[in-house]
This record gives structure tokens, C-alpha cells and sequence, in this order.
């Protein structure tokens, strides 16, 4: 029963590792404003891979901050498009926002999300 | 005689760093600018027109062929309704490339704003003696576009009194179904600016 335990956590680990994709505030200052709350991802009926990364502006304060999205297919390669420059987003004073997102070919299995001031 | 060779020496040095500092070019950092609006229309306006366009148009079932395969996409005319001498295509490139790229769509240069005249050019060889016909192209191969994409920039200026304006610029698209006739698809960006009413945005 132990070693089906192990082996269950050992499968989980390296799935773990073989998704690449994360969510990422690349600017200190930021996360005393804003939290990830939550990223959701599917494939839709065209193949193609959408995201949807949920998050709350924790102050008093309107603001605006930019995000951009690196798209990688199977093999780790970067498959360029518009949505990686920088893009303005909204977050309301003590309000949810979130980012939607859909990925620029099928190829794509793996996003990296940068959040910035 | 020594102090007024000084004298033009230092005059001489100044001027030369002076002319250096005003003849200075920055390059702008493209992927990373953070430098002031500008009251016309740049290159960040369209960029934002631009993938908002594209990820509404692939999130829409418009751009996806039933069975799989691609849609033939024409480009229409896509007019600049603004005060301003751009080039529409600042715009339509951008979103060529990217629904390219997507595998959803192929754009036609045979017809439309985005024709290549050689399209006609190299038919006109058949016949020609001066090539080998069998490498020409041959009737009935060029296909008709299944979509058409048109729209406007527009542009409005409003006087806010005490010197300042407000710019408005709507980037409106629609994406047609040739077949039937249907708007399949449309979006609007809007950018709105304020600026002093010495800014020009023409």
C-alpha cells in the first residue's frame, strides 16, 4: 500500500514538472497590490488553448498594470505573437480582474504569464 | 595672447559638446516603452487595436471552418477616417500575420486592399513566346475569398475649453461571410487621449 503511495506522489511530481506554464509578478512593488488568485486553462473545440488568470487588487486604489504571454508548443520552443508585448490591464480598487487569453496557433501547449507594473 | 587662445579653445570645446547633445537619437526600446503618449496615433495605439482584434477574432467561431481547413480571408477596404496621414496597414498587418500564423485563415492577394498585381501579371504569360508555356500557370487556379475584412479609424476631437482637448479614436472592424452576406464578426477598440490643443494629432 506504501509503495502505491509513493509511486502515486512520483507520477504526481513529474506531472507537476512536465507542465511549464506559470504565472509570474516580475515587479516586487506589485504584489502589495495584486494577488493571483487563481489560472484556469482548457483546450477548446478548435484545439486551441485558452487561459484565464483570475486576480484581486487588495487596496483602495485603482490601477493599471501590463501583462504579456510567451506561448511555447510541445518541445519548449517560443511561437511568437502580439499578445507577447506588453499589454495594459485594469485592476479596480478592491475588485477581482481577469486576464483572458487565447493562444496564437494549436502548436501552443505552454504559456508563461508576466505581470508588471 | 595665451588667455584668448584659451579663451576660443573652451568656446570651440563647448560648442562641439553642445552640437553633440542636440543632434542625440534614442532609440525607442519597443518591447519595453514606457516613454509619454503622443496625441496622434503610434505604434502602441495599433499594437492594442491589434491584439484585441485577433483574440476576439479567434475566440469567435467566425474564423473556424466546420471540418477543419482554412478560410480564404479578403481584405477589403479599411478606411482612415482620421486627421491623420497613416497607412491603414499599420493596423492590417498586423492582423494578417497573426491570423496566418494561427492556421485558421489564408489571406488572398488575387482580390482586394491587399492585392499583388502579379497575381494578374503572371497570367498575362500565357501566350507569350518568350516562355515556356508549360510554366505557366493555368486557369481556374486562383481561389475566391470565403471572408472579407473592412472597417475604419476614426478619429474626434472635442474641445475641453481651458486649452486642452480630447481625442477619440475608434478602431472599427467587421468581418463578413461573402457567402450570405452576414457580419460574422465586429470589433471597436477605443483609445481616447487628452492633450494640450497645442498637440497635434494630424
Amino acid at each position: 500500500m506504501k509503495i502505491f503511495g509513493i509511486i502515486l506522489a512520483i507520477s504526481l511530481l513529474m506531472g507537476g514538472c512536465a507542465d511549464k506554464s506559470f504565472v509570474k509578478v516580475v515587479d516586487n512593488e506589485m504584489s502589495d497590490v495584486i494577488e493571483v488568485t487563481d489560472v484556469k486553462k482548457r483546450i477548446r473545440d478548435d484545439g486551441f488553448l485558452e487561459v484565464q488568470i483570475l486576480g484581486k487588487n487588495t487596496t483602495d486604489e485603482y490601477a493599471l498594470f501590463r501583462y504579456r504571454i510567451t506561448w511555447q508548443d510541445k518541445d519548449g520552443f517560443d511561437i511568437p505573437s502580439i499578445t507577447s508585448k506588453w499589454q495594459n490591464f485594469p485592476a479596480h480598487k478592491n475588485a477581482e480582474f481577469h486576464i483572458n487569453a487565447i493562444a496564437p496557433t494549436m502548436q501552443v501547449t505552454d504559456y508563461k504569464v508576466y505581470l508588471n507594473k | 595672447m595665451k588667455k584668448i587662445v584659451k579663451t576660443l579653445s573652451l568656446i570651440a570645446i563647448s560648442t562641439l559638446l553642445l552640437s553633440g547633445c542636440a543632434d542625440k537619437v534614442q532609440r525607442i526600446d519597443m518591447n519595453n516603452d514606457t516613454g509619454d503618449q503622443v496625441a496622434g496615433l503610434d505604434y502602441r495605439d495599433f499594437n492594442q487595436a491589434a491584439t484585441e482584434a485577433t483574440q476576439s477574432m479567434l475566440r469567435s467561431p467566425a474564423i473556424t471552418k466546420q471540418g477543419g481547413g482554412r478560410y480564404i480571408l479578403a481584405i477589403s477596404d479599411i478606411k482612415n477616417d482620421t486627421m491623420q496621414h497613416i497607412d491603414t496597414d499599420q493596423l492590417v498587418k498586423k492582423i494578417r500575420i497573426e491570423l496566418l500564423n494561427s492556421g485558421k485563415v489564408f489571406v488572398t492577394t488575387a482580390v482586394g486592399g491587399a492585392e499583388d498585381k502579379m497575381n494578374k501579371q503572371a497570367r498575362e504569360l500565357r501566350d507569350n513566346d518568350e516562355f515556356k508555356q508549360n510554366t505557366t500557370i493555368k486557369k481556374g487556379m486562383l481561389q475566391a475569398p470565403d471572408l472579407s475584412l473592412s472597417g475604419k479609424i476614426l478619429q474626434r476631437n472635442i474641445n475641453m475649453g481651458d486649452g486642452k482637448q480630447q481625442i477619440e479614436y475608434y478602431f472599427m472592424l467587421t468581418l463578413t461571410d461573402l457567402v450570405n452576406g452576414f457580419a460574422t464578426w465586429e470589433g471597436e477598440t477605443v483609445i481616447g487621449k487628452r492633450a494640450s490643443n497645442k498637440s497635434v494629432s494630424w
